[in-house]
């Protein structure tokens, strides 16, 4: 029989007693409506039971009669009948990328083990208030799911499939992008947590078409301290963690100007796609504290737009 | 285009340096596991032909500017005028002229330390390793340095600040035949002189040709001189090495007009012991000598020097000279007194005891003495003993018919000792057995050949000659106040042969026939007269200068107990010192110089102290002679001969020979050669444009790395 190989992190590592403390008093509201099979506090695209009002319908037989507007149907002669939204319980669908790239480290965590722990930090939150996490680890050929679930045995579940291996596989994240819009039927939250740091244009593709069915898409970017500064001084062999055969022995006095430029100007590309697709981009170093980040984060969602 | 130091550019292959630092930084470059490689090739797909291009550009401006860098310091000029540029390859020779003469002019600002100055100017100018030559000429060409590279601009002043003066002259024609046959093969030379303009020293040197395929460019720092008048005192006597306590002893200095204008009423100043004493006025046309006669008194017997001093001119250093003096309060004359001379007049001594006080001093052997001013007589008859001698520095033989060979032989004992010996030859005196007798004890100078006679008082007689102005010792004897010597008449004499080489004759008859012969033995001394002291022959005893005269005898005789104290600045410094008991050394001091140290050979009745080789300098020497109780100093006048002291420059005509003979270019200060030196080298070389480039290409390379910023 085989033995199964150790966990790359310990479960503390990836959900720590400090981030629950933090993330205890917080709520994680749906942006926009969502559907779940369960009663919760988010509003739903379905029309059901409940006492906020939605809009009017013309009855049809079969309409429940107790739903009719006796007011509206007397004026406008015609029979309508009230139609109310329906509060629901949030799916979130957390994608963390596990490409190789994510294994780099140069101001203390990985950047998986940030996306980990921003992964556990979401998944933790929305158990709390009764709703439902599921996760998707984009790996090399496969991706590994955790199926969605709102018990506490769900999160150490969660907890278990981030813990269980350091990233270390080519970028597979449209696949697995698609692949979720194929499985979540019902709309809900996909959080994306990633360093982004590959071309744009088919993830982009494939979170507009999750915004497109109606998924509130979050993305969470994780941003090397050395990737961002290049704090070289002197020629340096770049050897590319996914592709250890892709090397570049370059000056890096004549690059660095130009190398941070172009990794501004990435980030602004994808700044500019969130804004255009309403998509919360949230941005933060892998040496800033994932309570910090979340916390932050969850408290201007809440916030009205503009303030 | 030729380098001036050509050895650099075996620095250039060091120009590579940039391409193998950019090939070891690449080898030794960090290794990054990087997880942004989309951004870094994104950015190297814009930007990898430019970033290529860079560097190549980075890399061609270091390696040019290593290559300025070496051309700088490898001084590029072009080929026709590498000959006449100072660098590398150029053998710099300085010749210093290092005579007396260098040093006139005001003090402190003299030629010589206006010319060190502008050499040291010149020497800093130089670089680091190149090649040059230093020589100081003066009576030879002493090379001090000799081809050596430049260590520092300090290290060369240095050598420049060593450079003393000599007193010496200069003759460049000599001088520089052995300069041009040591620097004709070498291939490029330059001549830099520090000289002065003197006609004596140029002489001839205008005919020089200099050798074939040698021809240097020549710089010729000749400091001007404001001041045109120059004396010098050449030489300082006194009538001799000893003179008598609290008498006027005469001093003769010769001075000569050295200047270009005439002297008038200028003052010589005689200075006893450094105290004044004495002046006399002179004049002296230009080019003129003389002597300056003056007279000084000593007040205590000992050792004293007497200084002749003229009042400051272009050269100072020729404007003193010393005499140094052994002075004596009396002397003790032994006077050995023929018994056969009985008639009146037969000898002097019977005059003299009537112009002394005769005292009875000697009851016992009832021998009569008396005193002449600072001369103690003591009259001796019959045998010669030990005890007459006793304390005696002069015997004075007055005749001698009755003299035994003991009493000669006891003579030459007294003389060997130190003593001086008188003899007077008159016409009692038998040619024949005084030529033997003394002849045979070594005690006669000049034999006696033949007996002349005239009639007393008749109208032949024989005259004095006037004394030599070149010997001190008479001359005072030839002026009114003194009595002149030439007023002597003699009719009784004796023809003397030729003295040997070591005597002197201060005095002779009209006829050039010796009368008077000195001969200084060491010790000791011989005065021979070649006719009698007696009034009855000559007319000596009645003449004014007789008592002169005869101290001036007895002094000479007595100088024969002492060293000379005015000596040759040629020959080493030799002294005489009696007394053996307790002496511990003796060294020559004179003031600003190193003391010489002398070493003692033991001589008969004390030592005899030798400085090892001559004195550098003229001037006033003290020997101190160290004993176990005291300290003896005695004064010792050293003289040279004044060779350099002649000023006068060269003529307009000369000095234009002189200058197209050896290609030379006058400058007079700093300011003038360094326009010379400008001059010769303007747009020859490409330094400044070398060093243009180098800028320029560091700006560049500035301007590239400033764009990565």
């Amino acid at each position: 029989m085989a033995q199964a190989p150790l966990p790359a992190y310990g479960l503390d590592d990836i959900l720590s007693a400090r981030a629950k403390d933090a993330l205890r008093s917080l709520e994680l509201n749906a942006r926009r409506a969502v559907e779940g099979a369960l009663h919760g506090v988010h509003r739903s695209r379905r029309k059901g039971i409940s006492t906020e009002f939605d809009h009017h319908k013309q009855y049809q037989p079969g309409d429940p009669l107790k739903h009719l507007d006796w007011k509206v149907s007397a004026r406008h002669d015609r029979y309508f009948v009230k139609r109310y939204l329906e509060d629901t319980a949030l799916t979130l669908h957390i994608v963390v990328d596990r490409s190789a790239s994510m294994r780099r480290a140069s101001g203390g965590a990985t950047k998986f083990l940030q996306a980990a722990r921003i992964a556990a930090g979401l998944v933790y939150l929305a158990l709390r208030q009764g709703d439902s996490a599921g996760l998707a680890l984009s790996d090399a050929g496969e991706t590994v799911w955790v199926t969605p679930g709102s018990t506490q045995a769900h999160l150490v579940r969660v907890l278990q499939a981030l813990a269980a291996r350091e990233a270390g596989a080519l970028d597979q994240l449209p696949v697995t992008l698609q692949q979720i819009l194929d499985r979540a039927r019902r709309k809900g939250l996909v959080a994306l947590v990633s360093d982004l740091m590959f071309d744009p244009a088919p993830v982009q593709r494939a979170l507009a078409s999750l915004q497109a069915q109606g998924h509130e898409v979050l993305l969470f970017q994780l941003r090397d301290p050395a990737e961002e500064d290049f704090p070289f001084n002197r020629w340096v062999q770049f050897q590319d963690l996914e592709d250890p055969a892709r090397r570049h022995r370059l000056d890096t006095i004549p690059l660095k100007r130009l190398y941070r430029e172009e990794y501004a100007a990435l980030q602004r590309e994808w700044r500019e796609w969130a804004r255009k697709y309403n998509v919360h981009l949230v941005s933060s170093r892998t040496d800033e504290p994932v309570e910090t980040v979340l916390t932050s984060y969850i408290r201007r969602r809440v916030e009205p737009r503009g303030s | 285009m030729t380098f001036i130091n050509p050895g650099f550019l075996w620095v250039l292959p060091a120009a590579a340096l940039p391409v193998l630092i950019y090939y070891l930084m690449r080898f030794r470059s960090l290794k990054v596991e990087w997880g942004a490689t989309y951004v870094l090739e994104r950015v190297l797909e814009k930007l990898k032909k430019k970033l290529y291009w860079d560097q190549v550009i980075l890399l061609a401006l270091r390696t040019l500017a290593c290559v300025a860098l070496v051309l700088a310091f490898a001084r590029p000029s072009s080929s026709g005028a590498a000959g006449t540029v100072s660098g590398s390859g150029m053998h710099r020779v300085i010749l210093v002229d290092a005579s007396y003469s260098m040093l006139a002019g005001e003090p402190g600002r003299a030629r010589w330390e206006r010319g060190k100055e502008v050499l040291k100017r010149l020497t800093a100018t130089w670089g680091r390793g190149e090649k040059w030559s230093l020589a100081r000429v003066a009576e030879r060409v002493e090379w001090l340095v000799d081809g050596e590279a430049i260590e520092d601009a300090q290290a060369s002043a240095a050598r420049i600040d060593a450079l003393k003066p000599a007193e010496a002259r200069v003759e460049w024609a000599k001088a520089l035949e052995s300069v041009f046959a040591k620097l004709a093969s070498e291939p490029g030379v330059e001549l830099y002189f520090c000289a002065d303009d003197q006609a004596a020293s140029w002489a001839r040197a205008e005919a020089l040709r200099l050798p074939p395929n040698f021809a240097p460019r020549a710089y010729w720092i000749v400091p001007p001189l404001e001041e045109p008048s120059n004396l010098a005192v050449t030489e300082v006597r006194l009538a001799g090495d000893v003179s008598l306590a609290g008498h006027a002893s005469p001093v003769f200095a010769r001075v000569q007009n050295f200047g270009t204008r005439d002297v008038e009423h200028a003052e010589m100043e005689w200075l006893v012991d450094g105290a004044f004493a004495a002046k006399e006025a002179f004049s002296l046309r230009p080019g003129q000598s003389g002597w300056v006669q003056g007279e000084v008194i000593f007040d205590r017997a000992g050792s004293h020097y007497v200084t002749a001093r003229v009042g400051a001119d272009a050269l100072d250093l020729d404007n003193r000279f010393s005499a140094g003096v052994e002075v004596v309060e009396q002397l003790n004359v032994l006077v050995l007194r023929d018994p056969g001379r009985t008639r009146k007049f037969d000898s002097s001594w019977d005059f003299l005891k009537i112009a002394g006080q005769s005292e009875k001093l000697n009851d016992k052997d009832d021998a009569p003495v008396f005193t002449l001013g600072p001369l103690v007589f003591s009259v001796h008859e019959g045998p010669l003993d030990e005890a007459a001698l006793r304390e005696k520095q002069v015997v004075v033989v007055d005749g001698a018919s009755g003299l035994a060979p003991e009493a000669a032989a006891r003579l030459r004992t007294f003389v060997q000792a130190g003593g001086g010996l008188l003899l007077s030859a008159d016409d009692a005196v038998d040619a024949q057995a005084w030529n033997a007798l003394l002849g045979d004890a070594g005690l006669l100078p000049s034999p006696l050949r033949a007996a002349r006679l005239e009639q007393v008082a008749g109208e032949r007689f024989q005259t004095l000659a006037a004394p030599d102005p070149e010997r001190a010792a008479f001359r005072a004897l030839s002026s009114a106040e003194r009595g002149d010597l030439a007023e002597a008449r003699f009719y009784s004499w004796f023809e003397l042969d030729e003295p040997a080489e070591d005597a002197r004759i201060p005095l002779r008859f009209a006829d050039g026939l010796p009368f008077l012969v000195l001969e200084r033995r060491d010790p000791g001394a011989v005065v021979q007269l070649a006719a009698g002291l007696n009034g009855r022959v000559n007319n000596l005893p009645v003449r004014e200068f007789f008592f002169p005269f005869l101290f001036r005898l007895c002094t000479e005789a007595a100088a024969g107990a002492y060293s000379p104290r005015t000596v040759d600045r040629a020959a080493p410094v030799r002294l005489r010192l009696p007394g053996a008991a307790g002496l511990r050394g003796v060294t020559l001091h004179s003031e600003g110089r190193e003391p010489l140290p002398m070493t003692l050979q033991p001589a008969p009745q004390g030592f005899v102290a030798q400085s090892a080789g001559a004195p550098e300098w003229s001037g006033l020497y003290a020997a101190l002679a160290v004993r176990e109780t005291s300290t003896e100093k005695i004064w010792i006048g050293v003289q040279g001969p004044r060779a350099d002291s002649d000023l006068a420059p060269l003529g307009t005509e000369a000095r234009a020979e002189l200058v197209q003979a050896l290609g030379l270019a006058e400058a007079p200060d700093w300011d003038r050669l360094d326009e010379l030196l400008r001059a010769s080298r303007g747009g020859a070389e490409w330094h400044h444009w070398v060093v243009l480039a180098l800028l320029a290409l560091l700006v560049g390379e500035l301007l590239m790395e400033r764009r990565f910023l």
